[in-house]
């Protein structure tokens, strides 16, 4: 009888197994993100179309998790209100990452790149917002099972971002000295800083972990 | 007035008194505010459990109702207009504002009031009116007003400070550790809760049928037997005295489902923000210090304790306290008194002439 009324033990590990299939999402976007600019790098077209309809399925996925969580899991009061409220905001600012990624991969395809090579600083850009999704989903497992461990991958995203910023700032530079404003240069301009807006998401989902490590220590 | 009419004038009487009682019963607020239990949950557990209380603890509590306080024999009708005037506030008190007031202060206040406007009406009596009250134990009441609030404060403090202490506060190391550890503090508090909950489903039903156990049907040592016969079986005895302990339960339930969500709810989130910790915390100073201040003949207002310790809990997390609650309940719990005893003086004239002895 407890059980029904302190929440159910099985919806609370399906809670904890969707949380994490959200960020397996997150962190698959964005490894197929990288991939789209590595593809946009080597001029293959149809690739880099092909993985932003990718991510954007993985997006759609992502909210189908987000709203299973929400109305079988969440609505069924399976967790206290502040540990159900507590996930609620994690799984809605990991989303805003996955929705960044696809904004960014739906910007991609918007204008047919038509220069031969695009600056190493975007690729290296997008190999960051990789990693740091890759992070966050460490970030998130270690949430549950080691505070220490989460608190660690959070501060190598913040490393990442700050080096992302850098390589954001050095691409401003490049751009600032064109002498022409051209198509292409504003889209990779455009690129640029929805990659940064990836990192810069993902930071505050770790930012948001590390309060919780000491929140409920 | 005939018996019958006697009769039913003291079953609804009860019926409304103890729906009253349940209307302004704050006791799950912790679990709910917590969110332990959901207030669905909350009302049906509170419920069934008065109902429980009042059938196994309410024939042993002897209730006063104020009879010390005051030095005038309280007559039948004089007890009626109390109770009425204490149902009447607390009923008032839950619809509008949905505040936890404490019954005692209630029932002080209609015994003063009552018992003044007898003495005033009644010079045959032979009592002056600045004596129709003793004051030592008044003093005594007021004291356990005073003493209420600090107790539990102080109490709630040291019991979440324990807590903190046992559960290596800082020291967790996983929110699924935490986790654990809130669902342990969520069933020690339903425990306590439910303790309390029996433990004053017991108490309260004694204010609310007070009058009925004054009925020769519903002594003791009466049994009543129900003439319903089935093929093969005896008649269905029961003791006179469950009937309006189970009237006063029932009361109780129904008050509590209907109208007490809203005091539940208000003190459960107004406060304070409760976790299960602070909740186990300030629910087991509650019953803590009632138990052993009952103990020790000391007048505690349950009420009080739990709203002081809710602060309490509060402060020694950190937890910021709404002021504004806080004033609305203190507030309240001023006005109580004087306007019980005015209601208490206005029900009684009708009341003295209905029944005279």
């Amino acid at each position: 009888m407890f059980f029904r009324i302190l929440g159910n033990k099985n919806l609370r590990e399906k809670g904890e197994d969707l949380i994490n299939q959200h960020g397996k999402k997150v962190q698959i976007a964005g490894a197929k993100l990288y991939d789209a600019v590595e593809a946009l790098s080597k001029q293959e077209w149809e690739k880099v179309k092909s993985l932003s309809k990718e991510i954007d399925k993985l997006e759609q996925d992502a909210d189908e998790i987000k709203d299973e969580l929400a109305e079988e899991i969440f609505a069924k009061g399976s967790y206290l209100p502040h540990d159900t409220e507590l996930r609620h905001n994690l799984i809605s600012r990991t989303d805003k990452v996955i929705n960044q990624i696809d904004l960014t991969a739906e910007k991609m395809v918007l204008k047919q790149y038509t220069k031969k090579e695009i600056p190493k600083i975007l690729t290296d850009m997008a190999k960051r917002s990789w990693e740091c999704t890759d992070l966050l989903q460490d970030a998130i497992k270690f949430l549950w099972t080691d505070y220490r461990e989460a608190r660690k991958v959070v501060r190598e995203l913040e490393e990442a971002r700050s080096e992302a910023k850098d390589l954001y700032y050095s691409f401003l530079e490049t751009c600032f000295a064109a002498d022409t404003v051209s198509g292409d240069l504003l889209y990779l301009k455009e690129v640029a800083a929805s990659l940064l807006d990836v990192i810069i998401f993902a930071e505050r989902v770790g930012d948001y972990i590390k309060a919780l490590t000491f929140k409920f220590a | 007035m005939t018996d019958i009419l006697l009769l039913a004038v003291a079953i609804i009487t009860g019926f409304i008194v103890a729906f009253a009682i349940g209307s302004n019963d704050e006791s799950m607020a912790p679990a709910v505010g917590s969110g332990v239990f959901s207030l669905r949950i909350a009302l049906g557990l509170g419920a069934g459990f008065a109902v429980f209380g009042a059938l196994t603890l309410g024939r042993g509590v002897s209730e006063k109702v104020g009879k010390d306080l005051v030095n005038v024999e309280l007559t039948l009708a004089m007890v009626l207009a109390i109770i009425s005037a204490m149902a009447i506030w607390l009923i008032l008190v839950s619809v509008g504002a949905g505040i936890p007031i404490s019954t005692t202060q209630c029932i002080v206040g209609s015994v003063m009031g009552v018992s003044l406007l007898e003495v005033f009406l009644n010079p045959d009596l032979g009592i002056n009116l600045i004596d129709t009250i003793h004051y030592p134990t008044l003093f005594e009441i007021l004291l356990g007003w005073l003493i209420s609030p600090v107790i539990g404060f102080i109490f709630a403090a040291l019991f979440y400070a324990a807590i903190m202490r046992i559960r290596g506060h800082g020291k967790v190391n996983s929110l699924m550790a935490y986790e654990r550890q809130e669902r342990i503090a969520g069933y020690l508090l339903a425990v306590f809760l439910l303790v309390t909950v029996i433990s004053r489903g017991g108490n309260d039903v004694a204010n609310a049928v007070a009058p009925l156990l004054r009925i020769s049907e519903f002594r003791y040592d009466d049994f009543i037997t129900l003439s319903i016969r089935i093929e093969g079986f005896s008649d269905i005895i029961i003791p006179g005295f469950a009937i309006p302990l189970l009237l006063g339960g029932i009361g109780m339930a129904t008050g509590l489902i209907i109208v007490g969500k809203k005091v539940i709810t208000n003190l459960g989130s107004e406060v304070v923000t409760l976790t299960p910790f602070s909740a186990l915390a300030g629910s087991m100073s509650v019953s803590i210090v009632l138990f052993f201040g009952t103990a020790m003949g000391l007048p505690l207002s349950g009420s009080h304790i739990l709203v002081a310790a809710l602060i309490a809990v509060g402060w020694a997390g950190k937890s910021p306290v709404k002021m504004d609650g806080v004033k609305k309940i203190g507030i309240s719990w001023i006005i109580t008194v004087p306007i019980s005893a005015l209601l208490g003086m206005i029900i009684y004239i009708p009341m003295k002439i209905l029944i005279p002895v």
